[in-house]
């Protein structure tokens, strides 16, 4: 796709076109609600906190759970939430030679390079992450706590924030050649 | 050396421009191969897991949180105003606000880069809104948040008298005095600064006329609550630091609804803005801490202390040596992790040179924390260039930080030429 | 000659890190006139809850832990907390069949069991006026919490790093902590007092099954013979430190609690149960065999 674009697109057909759009919108619908995830899981873990301290100071009745699943939710929200932080380019990036540098192609030319790197790093670690996954369910190990819980959940969600990262620097190269050129190379939308 | 080759390769990623979490796992991933073949990529999973359900790291999500309820409830615009009305009319009064109320957050957490993203989200964007100088404002916020870990409380004081087996009572009575210096320090800076350069300051917009100082004071009574939250719990045997972090949370919540702010939208917009940024964070976190095993693994941690620290020389070098090793590796590795490498070694030093345990661990925390606020690799770095307002640049940050490191370096000095400085206020105890 | 790269679950503030890992390495190479040599790596290479998985990959050929940090895979060892530490009655017993049939499930070959005395409750707040833990509130890892609500107390879970300063405030009133090494973590400035149990502490030493299935056959004598040399003197070391602690702490001005017979004998059930009901979470068989192995050898009984 990288080179089709260097060399000029290559014609996509109509329906194609669509295709990718539907597919696109569905992704990004996607990451919107892992963001909201991601946040509900955050009330929850000040929520469960708090009424925990409270059980425990004023009931003197400790919530034993609470601090084993603040770490799952801790996890969940933290890689839930990674696409969308990649969508919206939250991410924080050195902007050394982009400063240094100024003509439009050398900055389009790092910023591919950039985009290109991401990806590949990102496809390896979800690569890593789901041969993890795929040995943690076939051996169906829990995570070694007091209220443990199957360790492929939490790895699920891993290999769902890697992945899905993954996909948006993908669509990033595919799809917003122009956009590629700013200081910040995974700038796609404004910051929210 | 396969780990100088990663090294280069992490160095590379960076000046890309690839964002810094991908950055780490990139070295990771070629360092992993490079050590030791494909089988050594199996450890990230389990390392990443390991990190993001660290229940120690809940409070960095907690006190960005707190600092996004603050700002959106209005809270510190008040704090603004009603510390300007106490202090009234000295040069640069606005800076010597943001210094104040740095500490004095930065006292409420013991992570440097929870307050240095929570300081952004708040002091920084405030005062950017009045007119501040962005690299004075970020050096400042920056110098703050480096407190943050001296200035009890602070949970990496007390991992380090568990490591090195001091009393964690005088460590952290040991951390005050260094901290209130490094605070009058900060504030010279700026009176020299706008001295030089009055363009510098922001002035008070004048149809805002000056309050009196009861009405000031009052108008904080709603924040107290927010301060009696987080450290009054702490120190009444009420709550851990880390359900402080919670309370804390519960206090900005009901601050907000005595300042008439607090909506379904409001609390909506923190969490939002608190899981893009903790999520950013804690990626970066994740990453660094596969990076400090690896670097454990090639040996090169222990090499590097062993070749410093078998040389033959006096004690004056060997201690400005043992302080460069933190604050260079904890540029880009884990402090946490590198506690646990570095103590065990240098206890039995600090016996052999005559070191006083607490004049020499109070440099070290602020060592560590130095590293966090220095460029490239600093943690805090990241953190407040993703909080604070988006005009404002990493490179503008880089920048901003250099000043304050110094002020940092000749704390450190100050308070190793008259160890008092750290060893009186624990002996008065 | 044999390079063993091993993985070690301890810094240096734990006493075993010395007594029994590096213990053993040094046995190793004693005995086998320097034919084996050890690398050891830290918890600063792998984090200590997650030192199985690259066990069982290979990536370190010997591990040497405690069983509680890898009970997302088994529990069946953390039922030992439940038997006195008898090294020759252990080994007669044949529990470690079982032990060795049970990892051996999970790629993983048992080498060595020590026992040792194992937990003591650091208190700021001393025993009820009932002469238990009624009204306090004891930290311990969740599995443990039969063991304090045995004696009346309430279990509470803290991560460590704030344990210390939760019992410094008085958040809470004591914690189950390993006995060796205590003073050195710091329990001496935050508590005044503290109860000796008789609760043991199980630790294992595991070999990659690959790596044990290839070694020759004259090396797996060493290992197992000088595992046997480690498990026998354990308990006498452990009695040593454990004496040695009790030394530190009545220098820092700390009391020794001690419980009435009848609360004692009500702990000693509460472990005993609650060890083999935790022991059985992961493989419930196993655990049962184990049991009736450790039982019938009268193991059980202090
Ligand atoms: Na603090
Ligand atoms: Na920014």
């Amino acid at each position: 796709m990288v080179a089709g674009r260097q060399g000029g697109p290559p014609p996509l057909l109509r329906e194609e076109k669509h295709m990718f759009r539907t597919i696109g919108r569905v992704h990004d619908r996607l990451s919107e609600t892992g963001l909201w995830l991601g946040m509900g899981a955050l009330a929850a873990i000040a929520a469960i906190s708090f009424a925990a301290t409270m059980s425990r100071y004023l009931l003197g009745a400790p919530i034993a759970w609470v601090p084993d699943w603040s770490g799952y939710l801790l996890a969940f929200s933290i890689f839930v939430t990674a696409p969308a932080v990649t969508r919206h380019g939250q991410h924080v990036a050195m902007d050394i030679l982009a400063s240094v540098f100024t003509a439009p192609w050398l900055l389009r030319l790092l910023s591919l390079g950039a985009l290109l790197a991401t990806f590949a790093i990102l496809v390896t670690m979800s690569w890593i992450v789901w041969r993890s996954l795929l040995s943690a369910l076939g051996a169906g190990t829990m995570t070694a706590a007091g209220y443990p819980v199957p360790r492929w959940w939490l790895l699920a969600v891993v290999f769902y924030g890697f992945a899905s990262s993954a996909l948006h620097v993908l669509r990033m190269l595919a799809f917003c050649p122009q956009k590629a050129g700013l200081p910040q190379p995974l700038v796609e939308t404004e910051r929210v | 050396m396969p780990i100088y080759a990663s090294f280069a390769v992490l160095a590379l990623l960076f000046l890309l421009g690839v964002p810094v979490f991908a950055a780490f796992f990139g070295f990771n991933i070629f360092a992993a191969l490079l050590l030791m073949g494909p089988q050594m990529l199996s450890i990230f999973p389990a390392s990443i897991l390991d990190t993001s359900m660290t229940s120690e790291l809940v409070t960095v999500p907690l006190f960005i949180l707190l600092g996004e309820l603050l700002f959106r409830s209005g809270c510190i615009t008040i704090l603004f105003d009603a510390v300007d009305d106490i202090i009234g009319g000295i040069r640069g009064r606005q800076y010597v606000i943001v210094v104040v109320i740095s500490v004095l957050l930065g006292a409420l957490s013991g992570s440097a880069i929870a307050v240095a993203a929570m300081l952004g989200r708040t002091v920084m964007a405030e005062g950017i809104q009045r007119g501040g100088d962005k690299q004075l404002l970020a050096g400042l916020v920056l110098g703050g948040a480096c407190l943050a870990p001296i200035i009890p409380p602070s949970f990496l004081i007390v991992l380090i008298g568990m490591l090195s087996g001091t009393s964690i009572s005088s460590l952290l009575a040991a951390g005050v005095l260094p901290g209130i210096v490094a605070g009058v320090l900060f504030f010279l800076y700026v009176q020299v600064l706008l001295w030089r350069d009055p363009s510098r300051d922001i002035e008070r917009p004048s149809d805002a006329p000056r309050g009196s100082m009861l009405r000031a004071i009052l108008s904080l009574l709603p924040f107290s609550i927010v301060i009696f939250a987080v450290l009054g719990l702490i120190l009444l045997g009420i709550a851990t630091p880390n359900e402080s972090a919670a309370c804390g949370v519960f206090g900005a919540l009901v601050v907000a609804a005595i300042y008439r702010r607090l909506s379904l939208s409001m609390v909506i917009e923190a969490l939002k803005g608190t899981v893009l940024m903790s999520s950013m964070i804690l990626l970066i976190m994740a990453a660094s801490k596969i990076l400090t095993q690896l670097m454990a693994f090639s040996g090169l941690t222990a090499d590097l202390v062993a070749l410093l620290t078998g040389l033959d020389l006096p004690p004056v070098v060997v201690l400005a040596i043992l302080m460069l090793i933190p604050f260079v590796l904890c540029m880009f590795l884990d402090q946490i992790a590198l506690m646990l490498v570095l103590i065990p070694i240098y206890v039995p030093l600090l016996a052999t040179f005559g070191f006083d345990p607490l004049v020499v661990w109070t440099l070290f925390l602020l060592n560590l924390t130095l590293g966090s606020i220095t460029p490239p690799f600093g943690y805090a770095l990241f953190a407040l260039s993703a909080s604070s307002p988006k005009d404002v640049s990493l490179r503008e940050i880089y920048a901003a930080s250099w000043p304050f490191i110094g002020l940092i370096v000749l704390t450190l000095i100050l308070v190793w030429a008259f160890p008092p400085l750290a060893t009186w206020l624990p002996s008065r105890l | 000659e044999t390079t063993v790269r091993m993985l070690n679950t301890w810094d240096d503030r734990y006493p075993g890190s010395t007594v029994i890992c590096e213990r053993y390495a040094q046995l190793l190479t004693e005995a086998s006139g320097g034919e084996i040599t050890v690398q050891i790596s830290g918890p600063e290479t792998i984090p200590p809850l997650e030192q199985l998985e690259p066990t069982q990959a290979g990536l370190f050929q010997i591990l040497c832990t405690y069983p509680g940090f890898h009970t997302g895979t088994s529990t069946l060892l953390t039922g030992l907390e439940s038997i006195r530490p008898d090294p020759e009655a252990f080994r007669a017993s044949g529990a470690m069949d079982e032990i060795r049939d049970s990892y051996g499930k999970l790629g993983l070959h048992v080498v060595s069991v020590p026992l040792a005395h194992g937990y003591w409750i650091f208190m700021n707040k001393g025993l009820s006026e009932q002469g238990d833990l009624t009204g306090r509130q004891i930290r311990a890892l969740p599995p443990q919490h039969p063991y304090i609500t045995a004696i009346g107390g309430t279990p509470v879970v803290l991560p460590p790093a704030e344990m210390f300063s939760a019992l410094e405030r008085g958040v809470i009133d004591g914690a189950l902590f390993p006995a060796a090494g205590a003073s050195g973590y710091g329990f001496a400035e935050v508590a005044d007092s503290y109860l000796t149990t008789n609760i043991s502490s199980p630790h294992v030493i595991l070999a990659n099954q690959a790596f044990w299935d290839g070694l020759p056959e004259d090396l797996r004598t060493v290992f197992d013979a000088q595992a046997e040399v480690l498990e026998t003197e354990i308990p006498g070391v452990y009695d040593r430190l454990n004496a040695e602690e009790a030394e530190k702490l009545a220098a820092a001005g700390m009391q020794k609690l001690e419980l009435d017979a009848a609360t004692a004998a009500r702990l000693e059930e509460g472990v005993a149960s609650g060890a083999w009901t935790f022991a059985q979470s992961r493989d419930p068989e196993a655990a049962a065999r184990l049991e009736e192995r450790v039982t019938e050898a009268g193991l059980l009984t202090n």
